[in-house]
Protein backbone atom coordinates (compact mmCIF):
# COMPACT_ATOMS: atom_id res chain seq x y z
CA UNK A 1 0.00 0.00 0.00
CA UNK A 2 1.71 3.35 -1.53
CA UNK A 3 1.92 5.88 2.02
CA UNK A 4 0.54 9.07 2.13
CA UNK A 5 3.14 11.54 1.46
CA UNK A 6 3.25 15.40 0.29
CA UNK A 7 6.42 16.15 -1.56
CA UNK A 8 7.74 19.27 -2.82
CA UNK A 9 10.86 18.76 -4.67
CA UNK A 10 12.94 21.90 -6.88
CA UNK A 11 10.67 24.53 -4.86
CA UNK A 12 12.05 27.74 -5.65
CA UNK A 13 9.98 31.28 -4.84
CA UNK A 14 11.22 34.39 -6.80
CA UNK A 15 10.02 38.04 -5.65
CA UNK A 16 10.97 40.29 -7.94
CA UNK A 17 14.65 39.73 -8.27
CA UNK A 18 14.79 38.22 -5.00
CA UNK A 19 14.69 34.82 -4.46
CA UNK A 20 12.84 33.70 -1.04
CA UNK A 21 13.41 29.88 -1.33
CA UNK A 22 16.10 27.87 -3.31
CA UNK A 23 16.09 24.72 -4.92
CA UNK A 24 14.04 23.32 -1.73
CA UNK A 25 13.40 19.35 -1.53
CA UNK A 26 11.14 18.20 1.05
CA UNK A 27 9.03 15.17 2.07
CA UNK A 28 6.78 15.22 4.57
CA UNK A 29 5.54 11.84 5.87
CA UNK A 30 1.84 10.91 7.27
CA UNK A 31 1.03 10.79 10.55
CA UNK A 32 4.29 13.09 12.05
CA UNK A 33 4.19 16.21 13.96
CA UNK A 34 6.89 18.78 12.32
CA UNK A 35 8.35 21.86 13.40
CA UNK A 36 9.96 24.30 10.92
CA UNK A 37 11.62 26.91 12.32
CA UNK A 38 13.74 29.92 10.90
CA UNK A 39 14.58 33.34 11.68
CA UNK A 40 12.12 35.82 10.22
CA UNK A 41 12.40 36.07 6.70
CA UNK A 42 13.35 33.11 6.07
CA UNK A 43 10.73 31.47 3.97
CA UNK A 44 8.43 29.77 6.51
CA UNK A 45 5.34 30.98 5.53
CA UNK A 46 6.21 30.96 1.72
CA UNK A 47 7.07 27.32 1.89
CA UNK A 48 4.27 26.67 3.76
CA UNK A 49 1.45 28.84 1.14
CA UNK A 50 3.46 26.81 -1.31
CA UNK A 51 3.21 23.20 -0.08
CA UNK A 52 -0.79 24.26 0.50
CA UNK A 53 -1.47 25.76 -3.53
CA UNK A 54 -2.33 29.29 -1.64
CA UNK A 55 1.01 30.55 -3.20
CA UNK A 56 2.30 28.98 -6.87
CA UNK A 57 6.04 28.21 -6.82
CA UNK A 58 7.98 29.75 -9.88
CA UNK A 59 9.93 26.49 -10.49
CA UNK A 60 9.57 23.30 -8.95
CA UNK A 61 5.96 20.94 -7.97
CA UNK A 62 4.47 19.99 -5.13
CA UNK A 63 2.29 16.49 -4.78
CA UNK A 64 0.18 14.83 -2.69
CA UNK A 65 0.24 11.16 -3.22
CA UNK A 66 2.02 11.31 -6.65
CA UNK A 67 -1.29 13.76 -7.62
CA UNK A 68 -0.38 17.61 -7.85
CA UNK A 69 -1.29 19.66 -5.73
CA UNK A 70 -1.75 22.92 -7.38
CA UNK A 71 -5.65 23.76 -8.48
CA UNK A 72 -5.82 20.13 -7.62
CA UNK A 73 -9.37 19.86 -5.35
CA UNK A 74 -9.21 16.28 -4.67
CA UNK A 75 -5.19 16.97 -2.97
CA UNK A 76 -6.53 20.33 -1.35
CA UNK A 77 -9.32 19.05 0.33
CA UNK A 78 -6.48 16.58 2.41
CA UNK A 79 -4.57 19.88 3.45
CA UNK A 80 -4.87 22.64 5.24
CA UNK A 81 -2.82 26.16 5.86
CA UNK A 82 -4.82 28.04 8.59
CA UNK A 83 -2.89 31.68 7.99
CA UNK A 84 -2.78 34.57 10.55
CA UNK A 85 -5.42 36.55 10.52
CA UNK A 86 -4.56 40.49 10.10
CA UNK A 87 -6.86 42.79 12.25
CA UNK A 88 -6.38 45.33 9.11
CA UNK A 89 -7.29 44.23 5.86
CA UNK A 90 -5.83 46.50 2.73
CA UNK A 91 -5.38 49.72 5.38
CA UNK A 92 -9.42 49.02 6.46
CA UNK A 93 -10.10 47.53 10.20
CA UNK A 94 -10.76 43.78 9.49
CA UNK A 95 -14.65 44.17 10.33
CA UNK A 96 -15.29 40.15 9.60
CA UNK A 97 -16.30 38.15 13.28
CA UNK A 98 -14.66 35.56 14.36
CA UNK A 99 -17.73 33.35 13.40
CA UNK A 100 -17.61 34.42 9.51
CA UNK A 101 -13.89 32.80 10.09
CA UNK A 102 -15.59 29.58 11.14
CA UNK A 103 -18.59 29.29 9.19
CA UNK A 104 -16.65 30.30 5.99
CA UNK A 105 -14.00 27.02 7.10
CA UNK A 106 -17.36 24.91 7.64
CA UNK A 107 -18.46 25.57 4.08
CA UNK A 108 -14.93 25.03 2.69
CA UNK A 109 -13.55 22.20 4.62
CA UNK A 110 -14.93 19.16 3.59
CA UNK A 111 -13.56 17.18 6.60
CA UNK A 112 -15.11 20.02 9.44
CA UNK A 113 -15.59 18.89 12.94
CA UNK A 114 -18.47 21.38 14.03
CA UNK A 115 -18.55 19.89 17.39
CA UNK A 116 -14.91 19.98 17.99
CA UNK A 117 -14.94 23.61 16.83
CA UNK A 118 -17.65 24.68 19.20
CA UNK A 119 -15.62 22.77 22.00
CA UNK A 120 -12.72 24.20 21.25
CA UNK A 121 -14.87 27.88 21.19
CA UNK A 122 -15.72 27.27 25.21
CA UNK A 123 -12.30 26.07 25.53
CA UNK A 124 -10.65 29.31 24.29
CA UNK A 125 -13.62 31.26 25.83
CA UNK A 126 -13.18 32.89 22.39
CA UNK A 127 -16.36 35.66 21.89
CA UNK A 128 -17.51 34.75 17.87
CA UNK A 129 -19.11 37.77 17.30
CA UNK A 130 -16.76 40.32 18.25
CA UNK A 131 -15.09 41.59 15.03
CA UNK A 132 -10.83 40.65 14.37
CA UNK A 133 -9.99 44.63 14.35
CA UNK A 134 -11.41 44.47 17.92
CA UNK A 135 -9.08 41.38 19.14
CA UNK A 136 -5.80 40.62 20.42
CA UNK A 137 -3.38 38.93 18.78
CA UNK A 138 -4.05 35.87 21.17
CA UNK A 139 -7.39 36.24 20.29
CA UNK A 140 -6.59 35.89 16.51
CA UNK A 141 -4.64 33.26 16.80
CA UNK A 142 -7.52 31.42 18.68
CA UNK A 143 -9.16 31.64 15.61
CA UNK A 144 -6.57 30.02 13.72
CA UNK A 145 -5.98 27.01 15.78
CA UNK A 146 -9.75 26.37 15.87
CA UNK A 147 -9.93 26.18 11.92
CA UNK A 148 -6.48 24.06 11.65
CA UNK A 149 -7.67 21.32 14.31
CA UNK A 150 -11.17 21.45 13.43
CA UNK A 151 -10.38 21.22 9.79
CA UNK A 152 -9.54 17.20 10.11
CA UNK A 153 -7.44 17.60 7.31
CA UNK A 154 -4.98 15.17 6.83
CA UNK A 155 -1.96 17.83 6.29
CA UNK A 156 -2.44 20.44 8.57
CA UNK A 157 -0.26 23.63 8.85
CA UNK A 158 -0.17 26.30 11.27
CA UNK A 159 1.69 29.32 11.16
CA UNK A 160 3.05 30.43 14.75
CA UNK A 161 -0.26 29.47 16.25
CA UNK A 162 1.04 30.59 19.43
CA UNK A 163 1.98 34.01 18.70
CA UNK A 164 0.05 36.33 21.27
CA UNK A 165 -1.41 33.52 23.41
CA UNK A 166 -0.62 33.12 27.41
CA UNK A 167 0.56 30.36 29.05
CA UNK A 168 -2.49 28.74 29.86
CA UNK A 169 -3.98 29.01 26.50
CA UNK A 170 -0.24 27.33 24.97
CA UNK A 171 -0.17 25.19 27.46
CA UNK A 172 -3.60 23.63 26.16
CA UNK A 173 -2.71 24.21 22.35
CA UNK A 174 -0.09 21.48 22.53
CA UNK A 175 -2.26 19.51 24.73
CA UNK A 176 -5.35 19.53 22.68
CA UNK A 177 -2.68 19.29 19.82
CA UNK A 178 -1.44 15.86 21.04
CA UNK A 179 -4.69 14.05 22.06
CA UNK A 180 -5.41 15.37 18.26
CA UNK A 181 -3.18 13.88 16.68
CA UNK A 182 -3.13 10.77 18.90
CA UNK A 183 -6.75 10.32 17.88
CA UNK A 184 -6.58 11.02 14.44
CA UNK A 185 -2.85 10.48 13.04
CA UNK A 186 -2.86 13.30 10.85
CA UNK A 187 0.10 14.87 10.36
CA UNK A 188 1.28 18.90 11.26
CA UNK A 189 3.61 21.34 10.19
CA UNK A 190 4.03 23.88 13.10
CA UNK A 191 6.23 26.79 12.16
CA UNK A 192 7.20 28.65 15.78
CA UNK A 193 9.54 31.08 17.09
CA UNK A 194 9.01 30.08 20.79
CA UNK A 195 10.84 26.96 19.82
CA UNK A 196 11.86 24.93 23.26
CA UNK A 197 8.19 25.33 24.29
CA UNK A 198 7.51 22.99 21.22
CA UNK A 199 10.56 21.13 20.93
CA UNK A 200 8.92 18.32 22.93
CA UNK A 201 5.83 18.02 20.41
CA UNK A 202 7.83 17.79 17.40
CA UNK A 203 8.89 14.20 16.11
CA UNK A 204 10.74 15.78 13.35
CA UNK A 205 12.49 18.95 12.73
CA UNK A 206 12.65 21.56 9.78
CA UNK A 207 14.92 23.99 9.98
CA UNK A 208 14.87 26.48 7.39
CA UNK A 209 17.65 29.66 6.59
CA UNK A 210 17.92 32.10 3.88
CA UNK A 211 15.40 30.30 1.75
CA UNK A 212 17.24 26.58 2.23
CA UNK A 213 16.53 23.68 4.65
CA UNK A 214 19.74 23.13 6.02
CA UNK A 215 18.12 20.67 7.83
CA UNK A 216 15.76 17.62 8.45
CA UNK A 217 15.79 15.49 11.02
CA UNK A 218 14.20 13.66 14.33
CA UNK A 219 14.43 15.89 16.87
CA UNK A 220 15.66 13.20 19.31
CA UNK A 221 18.57 11.84 16.90
CA UNK A 222 19.27 15.53 16.04
CA UNK A 223 19.97 16.22 20.07
CA UNK A 224 21.60 12.95 20.76
CA UNK A 225 24.41 14.32 18.28
CA UNK A 226 24.35 17.96 18.88
CA UNK A 227 26.91 19.05 21.59
CA UNK A 228 28.74 22.20 23.20
CA UNK A 229 31.89 22.11 23.55
CA UNK A 230 33.99 24.58 25.66
CA UNK A 231 37.32 25.18 27.75
CA UNK A 232 40.67 26.64 26.74
CA UNK A 233 40.94 27.24 22.80
CA UNK A 234 44.09 24.85 22.18
CA UNK A 235 41.97 21.94 23.73
CA UNK A 236 38.43 22.61 22.24
CA UNK A 237 40.60 22.88 18.58
CA UNK A 238 41.94 19.52 19.35
CA UNK A 239 39.00 18.30 20.19
CA UNK A 240 36.79 19.79 17.79
CA UNK A 241 39.13 18.81 14.89
CA UNK A 242 37.63 17.29 12.21
CA UNK A 243 34.24 17.58 13.63
CA UNK A 244 31.40 19.74 12.01
CA UNK A 245 31.28 22.43 13.82
CA UNK A 246 29.14 25.56 14.15
CA UNK A 247 28.72 29.13 15.90
CA UNK A 248 32.39 29.67 17.57
CA UNK A 249 32.50 31.99 20.90
CA UNK A 250 35.65 33.26 21.82
CA UNK A 251 35.92 34.77 25.11
CA UNK A 252 40.13 35.46 26.10
CA UNK A 253 41.52 32.02 26.20
CA UNK A 254 38.59 29.94 26.44
CA UNK A 255 36.49 28.75 23.63
CA UNK A 256 33.34 27.37 22.70
CA UNK A 257 31.48 25.71 20.11
CA UNK A 258 28.84 23.72 18.60
CA UNK A 259 29.17 20.66 17.10
CA UNK A 260 27.13 17.82 15.12
CA UNK A 261 28.80 14.60 15.24
CA UNK A 262 28.03 12.20 12.78
CA UNK A 263 27.89 8.49 13.31
CA UNK A 264 30.56 6.92 14.91
CA UNK A 265 32.02 10.37 15.95
CA UNK A 266 33.03 11.07 19.50
CA UNK A 267 34.51 13.56 20.93
CA UNK A 268 38.34 13.42 22.86
CA UNK A 269 39.04 15.32 25.75
CA UNK A 270 38.80 14.37 28.84
CA UNK A 271 38.34 16.56 31.90
CA UNK A 272 40.26 19.53 30.20
CA UNK A 273 36.98 20.03 28.48
CA UNK A 274 33.15 21.02 29.61
CA UNK A 275 30.51 18.73 26.75
CA UNK A 276 27.20 19.27 27.12
CA UNK A 277 24.33 18.55 25.80
CA UNK A 278 21.97 21.38 23.75
CA UNK A 279 18.74 21.73 23.58
CA UNK A 280 16.73 22.18 19.83
CA UNK A 281 16.52 26.61 20.54
CA UNK A 282 20.62 26.27 20.93
CA UNK A 283 20.97 24.25 18.19
CA UNK A 284 18.78 26.62 16.10
CA UNK A 285 20.71 29.70 17.13
CA UNK A 286 24.37 27.98 16.57
CA UNK A 287 23.08 27.05 13.29
CA UNK A 288 20.87 30.07 11.76
CA UNK A 289 22.14 32.24 14.14
CA UNK A 290 24.97 35.66 13.64
CA UNK A 291 28.63 34.73 13.68
CA UNK A 292 28.54 31.50 12.34
CA UNK A 293 30.90 29.65 10.95
CA UNK B 1 -18.25 19.50 -8.66
CA UNK B 2 -17.95 19.27 -4.44
CA UNK B 3 -15.51 22.24 -4.39
CA UNK B 4 -17.81 24.46 -6.70
CA UNK B 5 -21.26 23.70 -5.16
CA UNK B 6 -19.41 24.87 -1.53
CA UNK B 7 -17.80 27.96 -3.09
CA UNK B 8 -21.24 28.95 -4.54
CA UNK B 9 -22.97 28.15 -1.49
CA UNK B 10 -20.78 30.73 0.45
CA UNK B 11 -20.87 33.76 -2.73
CA UNK B 12 -23.99 33.42 -2.24
CA UNK B 13 -24.70 33.35 1.41
CA UNK B 14 -22.78 36.13 1.47
CA UNK B 15 -25.10 38.07 -1.41
CA UNK B 16 -27.85 36.77 -0.31
CA UNK B 17 -26.79 38.39 3.80
CA UNK B 18 -26.21 41.86 1.72
CA UNK B 19 -29.41 41.79 -0.62
CA UNK B 20 -31.78 41.21 1.93
CA UNK B 21 -30.09 43.62 4.30
CA UNK B 22 -30.49 46.57 1.63
CA UNK B 23 -34.73 45.02 0.85
CA UNK B 24 -35.06 45.18 4.58
CA UNK B 25 -33.85 48.98 4.47
CA UNK B 26 -36.23 49.70 1.53
CA UNK B 27 -39.30 47.87 3.43
CA UNK B 28 -38.49 50.32 6.18
CA UNK B 29 -38.58 53.32 4.01
CA UNK B 30 -41.92 52.00 2.58
CA UNK B 31 -43.17 51.23 6.18
CA UNK B 32 -42.62 54.61 6.95
CA UNK B 33 -43.91 56.37 3.65
CA UNK B 34 -47.12 54.05 3.63
CA UNK B 35 -47.96 54.50 7.37
CA UNK B 36 -46.28 57.46 8.90
CA UNK B 37 -46.36 59.97 5.60
CA UNK B 38 -49.25 58.24 4.34
CA UNK B 39 -47.18 59.98 0.95
CA UNK B 40 -46.86 57.17 -1.56
CA UNK B 41 -45.90 59.06 -4.54
CA UNK B 42 -42.71 60.73 -2.92
CA UNK B 43 -41.87 56.77 -2.37
CA UNK B 44 -42.84 55.30 -5.69
CA UNK B 45 -40.75 58.15 -7.68
CA UNK B 46 -37.82 57.30 -4.95
CA UNK B 47 -37.23 53.86 -5.80
CA UNK B 48 -37.68 54.43 -9.74
CA UNK B 49 -35.02 56.44 -9.43
CA UNK B 50 -32.50 54.54 -7.11
CA UNK B 51 -33.26 51.42 -7.69
CA UNK B 52 -31.47 50.92 -10.93
CA UNK B 53 -28.51 53.02 -8.82
CA UNK B 54 -28.72 51.04 -6.24
CA UNK B 55 -28.53 47.94 -8.02
CA UNK B 56 -25.38 49.06 -9.37
CA UNK B 57 -23.51 50.13 -6.96
CA UNK B 58 -24.38 47.25 -5.42
CA UNK B 59 -22.34 45.24 -8.00
CA UNK B 60 -19.67 47.58 -8.27
CA UNK B 61 -19.16 47.88 -4.22
CA UNK B 62 -19.52 44.05 -4.25
CA UNK B 63 -16.88 43.01 -7.10
CA UNK B 64 -14.39 45.00 -5.08
CA UNK B 65 -15.42 43.82 -1.85
CA UNK B 66 -14.97 40.55 -2.82
CA UNK B 67 -11.98 40.72 -4.35
CA UNK B 68 -10.52 42.68 -1.31
CA UNK B 69 -11.45 40.79 1.49
CA UNK B 70 -13.62 37.76 0.51
CA UNK B 71 -11.08 36.10 -1.84
CA UNK B 72 -8.26 35.97 0.51
CA UNK B 73 -9.81 34.34 2.88
CA UNK B 74 -11.57 31.52 0.76
CA UNK B 75 -8.28 30.78 -0.92
CA UNK B 76 -6.18 30.15 2.45
CA UNK B 77 -9.57 27.74 3.24
CA UNK B 78 -8.40 25.89 0.41
CA UNK B 79 -10.74 26.25 -2.65
CA UNK B 80 -8.90 26.72 -5.80
CA UNK B 81 -8.89 29.80 -8.10
CA UNK B 82 -11.59 28.37 -10.57
CA UNK B 83 -13.92 27.68 -8.17
CA UNK B 84 -13.38 31.06 -6.53
CA UNK B 85 -13.72 33.10 -10.24
CA UNK B 86 -16.68 30.50 -11.29
CA UNK B 87 -18.45 30.60 -7.93
CA UNK B 88 -18.03 34.80 -8.00
CA UNK B 89 -19.21 35.18 -11.34
CA UNK B 90 -22.07 33.12 -11.04
CA UNK B 91 -23.31 34.14 -7.68
CA UNK B 92 -22.75 37.88 -8.85
CA UNK B 93 -25.04 37.42 -11.55
CA UNK B 94 -27.54 34.96 -9.83
CA UNK B 95 -27.78 38.29 -8.05
CA UNK B 96 -28.40 40.12 -10.77
CA UNK B 97 -30.78 38.10 -12.06
CA UNK B 98 -33.00 38.29 -8.62
CA UNK B 99 -32.82 42.28 -8.74
CA UNK B 100 -34.04 42.17 -12.32
CA UNK B 101 -36.86 39.72 -10.97
CA UNK B 102 -37.58 42.25 -8.04
CA UNK B 103 -37.83 45.08 -10.69
CA UNK B 104 -40.15 43.41 -12.67
CA UNK B 105 -42.19 42.07 -9.82
CA UNK B 106 -42.45 45.66 -8.11
CA UNK B 107 -43.17 47.27 -11.60
CA UNK B 108 -46.16 45.17 -11.98
CA UNK B 109 -47.58 46.14 -8.82
CA UNK B 110 -46.96 49.85 -9.56
CA UNK B 111 -49.86 52.30 -10.17
CA UNK B 112 -50.14 53.08 -14.12
CA UNK B 113 -49.43 56.59 -13.51
CA UNK B 114 -46.24 55.39 -12.38
CA UNK B 115 -45.02 53.16 -14.97
CA UNK B 116 -42.62 54.23 -17.07
CA UNK B 117 -41.67 52.79 -20.15
CA UNK B 118 -38.92 50.68 -21.20
CA UNK B 119 -37.79 50.53 -17.01
CA UNK B 120 -37.60 47.01 -16.99
CA UNK B 121 -35.38 46.57 -20.00
CA UNK B 122 -33.19 49.43 -18.95
CA UNK B 123 -32.93 48.58 -15.20
CA UNK B 124 -31.58 44.70 -16.70
CA UNK B 125 -29.25 46.49 -19.01
CA UNK B 126 -27.44 48.32 -15.78
CA UNK B 127 -27.69 45.28 -13.45
CA UNK B 128 -25.75 43.92 -16.29
CA UNK B 129 -23.33 46.55 -16.56
CA UNK B 130 -22.65 47.12 -13.07
CA UNK B 131 -22.14 43.24 -12.53
CA UNK B 132 -19.48 43.60 -15.44
CA UNK B 133 -17.94 46.46 -13.80
CA UNK B 134 -17.91 44.69 -10.25
CA UNK B 135 -16.74 41.91 -11.65
CA UNK B 136 -13.80 44.32 -13.35
CA UNK B 137 -13.26 46.21 -11.12
CA UNK B 138 -12.25 42.83 -8.91
CA UNK B 139 -10.25 41.27 -11.52
CA UNK B 140 -7.93 44.63 -11.28
CA UNK B 141 -7.62 44.18 -7.44
CA UNK B 142 -6.56 40.04 -7.87
CA UNK B 143 -4.24 40.91 -10.57
CA UNK B 144 -2.55 44.31 -9.47
CA UNK B 145 -3.70 44.94 -6.03
CA UNK B 146 -6.45 46.86 -3.83
CA UNK B 147 -4.41 50.26 -3.75
CA UNK B 148 -4.51 50.09 -7.96
CA UNK B 149 -8.37 48.95 -7.70
CA UNK B 150 -9.00 51.71 -6.16
CA UNK B 151 -7.85 54.54 -8.04
CA UNK B 152 -9.36 52.54 -10.97
CA UNK B 153 -12.75 52.15 -9.01
CA UNK B 154 -12.41 56.13 -8.27
CA UNK B 155 -11.90 57.14 -12.03
CA UNK B 156 -14.44 55.05 -13.49
CA UNK B 157 -16.69 56.25 -10.89
CA UNK B 158 -15.83 60.36 -11.75
CA UNK B 159 -16.01 59.73 -15.31
CA UNK B 160 -19.33 57.67 -15.23
CA UNK B 161 -21.34 59.74 -12.78
CA UNK B 162 -20.04 62.56 -14.43
CA UNK B 163 -20.05 61.36 -18.20
CA UNK B 164 -23.87 60.12 -16.69
CA UNK B 165 -25.00 63.77 -16.09
CA UNK B 166 -23.23 65.55 -18.36
CA UNK B 167 -25.18 62.89 -21.13
CA UNK B 168 -28.82 63.39 -19.34
CA UNK B 169 -28.43 67.22 -19.44
CA UNK B 170 -27.71 67.34 -22.84
CA UNK B 171 -29.92 64.56 -24.63
CA UNK B 172 -32.61 64.52 -22.01
CA UNK B 173 -33.59 61.86 -19.83
CA UNK B 174 -36.17 60.06 -22.39
CA UNK B 175 -33.64 59.88 -25.35
CA UNK B 176 -30.85 58.21 -22.58
CA UNK B 177 -33.78 55.63 -21.79
CA UNK B 178 -34.43 55.14 -25.41
CA UNK B 179 -30.94 54.33 -26.08
CA UNK B 180 -30.22 52.34 -22.83
CA UNK B 181 -33.34 50.00 -24.23
CA UNK B 182 -32.37 49.65 -27.65
CA UNK B 183 -31.46 45.66 -28.39
CA UNK B 184 -27.33 47.17 -29.67
CA UNK B 185 -27.02 48.15 -26.12
CA UNK B 186 -28.13 44.91 -24.38
CA UNK B 187 -26.10 43.42 -26.85
CA UNK B 188 -23.00 45.38 -26.52
CA UNK B 189 -23.93 44.77 -22.55
CA UNK B 190 -23.82 40.93 -22.97
CA UNK B 191 -20.79 40.92 -24.88
CA UNK B 192 -18.64 43.20 -22.45
CA UNK B 193 -20.17 41.31 -19.45
CA UNK B 194 -18.86 37.67 -21.13
CA UNK B 195 -15.41 39.14 -21.51
CA UNK B 196 -15.36 40.61 -18.01
CA UNK B 197 -15.68 37.45 -17.14
CA UNK B 198 -13.07 35.63 -19.04
CA UNK B 199 -10.94 38.87 -17.65
CA UNK B 200 -12.05 37.64 -14.15
CA UNK B 201 -10.89 33.90 -14.49
CA UNK B 202 -7.73 35.04 -16.16
CA UNK B 203 -6.99 38.03 -13.35
CA UNK B 204 -7.27 35.54 -10.28
CA UNK B 205 -5.22 32.52 -12.23
CA UNK B 206 -1.57 32.84 -10.67
CA UNK B 207 -3.61 34.70 -7.40
CA UNK B 208 -1.06 34.29 -4.21
CA UNK B 209 -2.90 34.70 -0.62
CA UNK B 210 -1.19 37.60 1.42
CA UNK B 211 -1.59 37.91 4.52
Amino acid sequence: MKEERLTGKGIVKTYGKKDVLHNVDLELEKGKIYGLIGRNGAGKTTLLSILSAQNPATKGTVDYNGMPVWENREALDHICFSREINPVNNSKANGYRAKDYLKAASIYMPGWDQEFADRLVKEFELDVKKRAAKMSKGMLSMITIIIALASKADYTFLDEPVAGLDVVMREYFYRTLLEEFTNSGRTFVISTHIIEEAADVFEEVIMLDKGNVILKENTQELLGRARHISGLAENVDRASAGLLTFHEETMGRSKGVTVLLKEGEKIEGGTELSVQPMNLQQVFVALCGKNEN
Amino acid sequence: MKGYLRGMFYWVCCLEKLFFSILGGVVVVFAVFAFVDKDMEQFYRWTLSYMPMMGVIFFIAGGINIANEQIPMVMSLGTTRKEAAWGVIIAMHGTALQFWILTIVYNAFLPPTYVVDSYVKVCGVLFLFGCAGGNGLGAVVLRFGSKVGLRVYLCSLFLLVGGGIFIVKLAGAAAVISFISSMGVLVAAILFDAAVSAVYRMSIRNYEVRV
